[in-house]
């Protein structure tokens, strides 16, 4: 197969038609750069949309109480429904609930204090089970514990922007101590990311210490649970909203009463998002690479087609019709491969660039090549630059040498 | 070297079947250095190209070195032309891309010998007929007579017995026609068959017997002028 002698001769004719060659190069070069970029940034896409869901826990439901719409035992409507931290004793024994949390949110502004800084933010109450429900992506520290909240302790995990605004970004936050109306409060976190927030900046407490400190009402904003391997959100739904109907004294059937999210129809949505992104991507590259296939096609075409003199010339001093098929084959090969192979480097070579500059948003991050995609379409291209250049050359050499003399 | 009887050979344009060749009886003997003369549309350069293997023939046989040249695959006529024939064309045919010295090379590249020697055997040939200073030009940067005597070349780098020229001094000024009739001339001399089509009575006079075609026929078999 490898014969020296045989690569020389296809690299001096491929250097003297440079015009010709550059053009199939291009073709093939542009169709494989596109491909990987393409891809590559569909990728990039994909892991945005699921890096959203990073930090939370997929089987999650969170319940809000909402306000009724129809009346009930003779009640009015437009009631609010208040869950209450009592709440979480009765929906912890339905079958098929897992962890289950409480989340209030203290509607007054207090004013917090470090050093000479001061600033306002939001303060929750949370327990130590909202770690294995919500996830808070902690740069620094530990999350809020049961000891925490069983010994009121006077603790917090802050949002890195309160930290910023607070202190600055010089000191190592964790044990600092924020007054926080007066009462000093031990930063023993510090998050960063947190789904259902752009910035973080809120200042999370133990459930137990906000009631004893700040609001004695049992009422919360929001019930966070995890559903156990072998349920659904859909199975045990009616039984809770039941269970809360009959406590909170509203209609089974009202769904204004009750609001609930749940993640993983959330993420499913935003696979099957995914899912139509991908066959878009699919769509458009099975496209790409065809446009490719077409143009090396049509150039090996055009070229058989301009050479048949040439293919005369051969054969007149002894070429038989073998050796000139395999030198147009082996030349369109050559091209293809060597061009693909650029477009493949460039266009890994951008996606990474891409990546290392660190570019990403809301849906777009890490966007990242498959490379054994690449490959396969470039085979494809290989493959059809052979099609496209074997039909004609066999055409070309089966004709006299007299006639392809004639040939202009 | 070259045996032809009753060879005739049609040309189809559209529905019409035009005759070029009707009944050629020809023999060349090893050695003979023979001209072919005609007005134009007298089938001499088909003759010529049948003789060279690049066109077919109708009917007849054509033998050449004893072997039946009868419809070959290209691949076996390809072997024929490589080791039997050079050819040598009016209008040079040199592939316009590769230098002279590459030129005259190729035949010897597709009996698979190898590069130097290819090289080698290229350089000398070109230098013998004058062209050492010009073995790296391309095609296009020759004159006229360079470009027959790199065809030339080409026509003789493999060694063959029969040498076949359809007007080799056509597109050439008298000067140089008489520097390349000097060459074959040459060639002849060293042993080689040689069939040169011509239209030009002085080159003719040249060969050691001149055959005359005429519509198709020969006018003179076999004879001396």
């Amino acid at each position: 197969m490898f014969d020296f002698d045989r690569w020389a001769e296809i690299g001096h004719t491929l250097s003297q038609h440079k015009m010709r060659t550059a053009l199939t190069a291009f073709g093939v070069s542009w169709g494989i750069f596109m491909l990987v970029v393409l891809l590559g940034m569909g990728k990039g896409l994909e892991h945005g949309i699921m890096d959203i869901f990073k930090d939370s826990v997929v089987n999650s439901v969170w319940i809000h109480g909402g306000k009724t719409s129809v009346s009930y035992k003779g009640l009015t409507p437009g009631r609010e429904v208040k869950l209450s931290i009592d709440d979480l004793d009765l929906l912890g024994k339905v079958p098929g609930v897992d962890l289950i949390a409480p989340t209030k949110l203290l509607n007054k502004g207090y004013n917090m204090q470090y050093g000479r800084n001061t600033g306002s933010f939001q303060i929750y109450g949370i327990n130590a089970k909202n770690a294995g429900i919500q996830k808070l992506t902690l740069m620094q520290g530990r999350q809020i514990n049961e000891l925490d909240d069983r010994e009121f302790r006077k603790v917090a995990v802050v949002g890195s922007r309160v930290i910023e605004i607070l202190m600055g970004k010089q000191r190592n936050p964790i044990g600092e101590i924020i007054q926080v109306a007066g009462i000093p409060f031990t930063v023993v976190g510090v998050y960063n990311k947190a789904l259902e927030e752009q910035t973080p900046n809120r200042f999370y407490i133990p459930y137990g210490t906000l009631q004893q400190v700040f609001d004695p009402s049992p009422s919360l904003n929001m019930v966070s649970l995890t559903i156990s391997a072998g349920y659904t959100w859909m199975g045990i739904k009616s039984e809770i909203i039941r269970l809360l109907s009959r406590r909170h004294g509203f209609d089974e059937k009202d769904a204004a009463a009750l609001e609930s999210f749940d993640i993983n129809v959330e993420v499913k949505k935003l696979q099957s998002l995914m899912t139509g992104v991908q066959l878009f991507m699919i769509i458009v590259g099975v496209g790409t690479l065809l446009a490719g296939c077409v143009g090396v096609s049509n150039t090996m075409l055009v070229t058989v087609k301009e050479r048949t003199r040439e293919f005369g010339i051969r054969k007149a001093i002894g070429a038989t019709p073998s050796s000139i098929l395999v030198m147009v084959l082996q030349e369109t090969l050559v091209i293809t491969l060597a061009a693909g192979y650029l477009g493949l480097i460039a266009g890994v070579g951008i996606i990474d660039l891409i990546r290392h500059s660190g570019a990403k948003s809301d849906y777009f991050r890490d966007p990242q090549v498959d490379v054994s995609v690449a490959l396969s379409a470039l085979g494809i291209l290989c493959l059809a630059g052979l099609i496209a250049g074997y039909l004609p050359a066999r055409q070309a050499v089966r004709i006299l040498p007299i006639e392809a003399l004639r040939h202009e | 070297m070259i045996r032809v009887r009753n060879l005739s050979k049609a040309y189809q344009t559209g529905a019409v079947k035009v005759p070029v060749l009707k009944g050629i009886d020809l023999s060349v003997k090893v050695g003979e250095f023979v001209s072919i003369m005609g007005p134009s549309g007298s089938g001499k350069s088909t003759l010529l190209n049948i003789l060279g293997i690049l066109d077919r023939y109708d009917a007849g046989e054509y033998l050449l070195n004893d072997t039946l040249i009868k419809p070959l695959s290209e691949t076996q006529a390809a072997q024929f032309r490589s080791r039997l024939i050079g050819f040598v064309f009016q209008s040079f045919n040199l592939l316009p891309f590769k230098s002279a010295i590459d030129n005259v090379a190729m035949p010897l590249y597709y009996q698979k010998v190898p590069r130097k020697q290819r090289e080698a055997k290229a350089r000398k040939l070109l230098e013998t007929m004058g062209l050492a200073s010009r073995i790296h030009h391309l095609p296009t940067e020759l004159s006229g007579g360079q470009r027959q005597r790199v065809a030339i070349a080409r026509a003789l780098v493999n060694d063959p017995p029969l040498i076949l020229a359809d007007e080799p001094t056509g597109n050439l000024d008298s000067a140089t026609s008489e520097e390349v009739m000097a060459l074959f001339s040459e060639i002849n001399r060293e042993g080689k068959t040689l069939v040169v089509i011509t239209h030009d009575e002085e080159i003719a006079e040249r060969t050691q017997r001149v055959i005359r075609l005429q519509d198709g026929h020969i006018k003179n078999p076999g004879m001396k002028h």
